[in-house]
């Protein structure tokens, strides 16, 4: 079963992020808490780890995508 | 290519830990700085179990040019917040509560009387636990301070922010003399010389090394005992810029500039938070007085 990746409330005025950077890319295996995409807001450089290990299935945000908090952003499964 | 430099990267809060702290806080119907402030560590802090309690509303009077939390109208202190804080510190097992607030310009005293039924209701539920206040300048009234102090915190933390020539733009509504006199009564007042005083600093709005040194000389003239410095980041483009992102050896100068000068503890490095692990550097405190 695939699990989303989703971006995290990151305060309360957080409301937007843009994403920076991946660090893997589709079809690479990662391990749960692996460092797996950063995202930026106007405050910091955020780094999301992956919630599960698996597959990235799918990138659902390109770097340079405006994101908002909640969106889901990837996928990992099997 | 990232706006920032590699060492202010963090970690996202996300995990167990960090879902189930701000469950609690939410399900006790509180407010942390951590979230109010949007602060970097909140990954980690929350991860570790940990966060700083916003007290007396998510809404603030002033209208600081450097901070996130809201600005607007005010609602009346909740006379169950101590007792909720306490229960809060509880359940996070927290062996050091550090309890920061909004500031309060409409209230009389404040929001003094409400810290100190904060202090009082963190001492009773938990005897042993180091308390840790970071307080606004309560627009100089000493009978407001008095009121705090003689709740008896371990520690007093006030922020003068950033240095003087640097206020009309970051703090309009503050006076940095009226800063370091809060400073140095709250010492004055508690008298039997075991509360310590702290004071913070962000860096990365235009001020000169020169002036640091000056604002941690002025500290020290008034006995403060611990000192933090940061990097000043925006919360949003209507917030004031960074003008620059200090490096990590320019922290380690400041570092050993307040050492030298005699602070008994001083975090300086880039993520350094007024109440960013706030043990630790309350137990270099604690190793000098040994």
């Amino acid at each position: 079963m695939a699990m989303e990746v989703v971006v995290p409330e990151l305060g309360d005025e957080i409301e937007d992020a843009t994403v920076a950077f991946w660090f893997k890319k589709e079809g690479d295996s990662v391990e749960l808490g692996e460092e797996l995409v950063e995202i930026e807001t106007d405050k910091a450089a955020i780094k999301i780890e992956a919630p599960i290990s698996g597959i990235l299935l799918e990138i659902l945000a390109e770097e340079g995508a405006s994101i908002r908090i909640g969106d889901c952003i990837g996928t990992i499964g099997e | 290519m990232s706006r920032f430099p590699e060492w202010l990267k963090v970690k996202a809060p996300q995990g167990e830990t960090v879902e189930r702290v701000k469950g609690l806080i939410g399900d006790l119907h509180l407010h942390t700085v951590c979230q109010g402030a949007c602060c970097p560590n909140q990954g980690e802090c929350f991860a570790r179990g940990t966060a700083t309690f916003m007290i007396l509303g998510d809404t603030c009077t002033r209208n600081c040019r450097f901070c996130a939390v809201n600005h607007g109208r005010v609602e009346p202190p909740d006379p169950g917040e101590p007792a909720r804080v306490a229960e809060a510190a509880f359940r996070l097992g927290l062996k050091h509560a550090v309890v920061t607030s909004v500031t309060r310009d409409d209230l009389p005293d404040g929001g003094a009387g409400h810290f100190a039924l904060t202090i009082a209701a963190l001492r009773e539920r938990l005897p042993d636990i180091v308390v840790e206040v970071l307080i606004p300048d309560f627009g100089g009234d000493t009978t407001a301070l008095h009121t705090v102090v003689e709740a008896g915190p371990d520690i007093l933390n006030h922020n003068v922010e950033t240095v003087p020539r640097l206020y009309s733009g970051v703090r309009p509504q503050a006076v940095y003399s009226r800063s370091l006199d809060l400073l140095q009564q709250a010492k004055e007042m508690s008298g039997r010389g075991d509360m310590l005083t702290k004071s913070g600093l962000m860096v990365g709005l235009g001020e000169l090394r020169e002036e640091v040194l000056d604002v941690m000389r002025d500290l020290r003239q008034i006995n403060c005992d611990l000192l933090t410095i940061g990097q000043y980041l925006s919360p949003t483009s209507r917030h004031h810029r960074v003008m620059e992102f200090v490096t990590p050896d320019m922290f380690r100068e400041y570092g050993e500039a307040g050492r030298t000068l005699g602070f008994k503890g001083v975090a300086s490095f880039p993520l350094a938070r007024s109440s960013y692990r706030a043990e630790l550097l309350a137990g270099e405190a604690d190793r000098e007085r040994l």
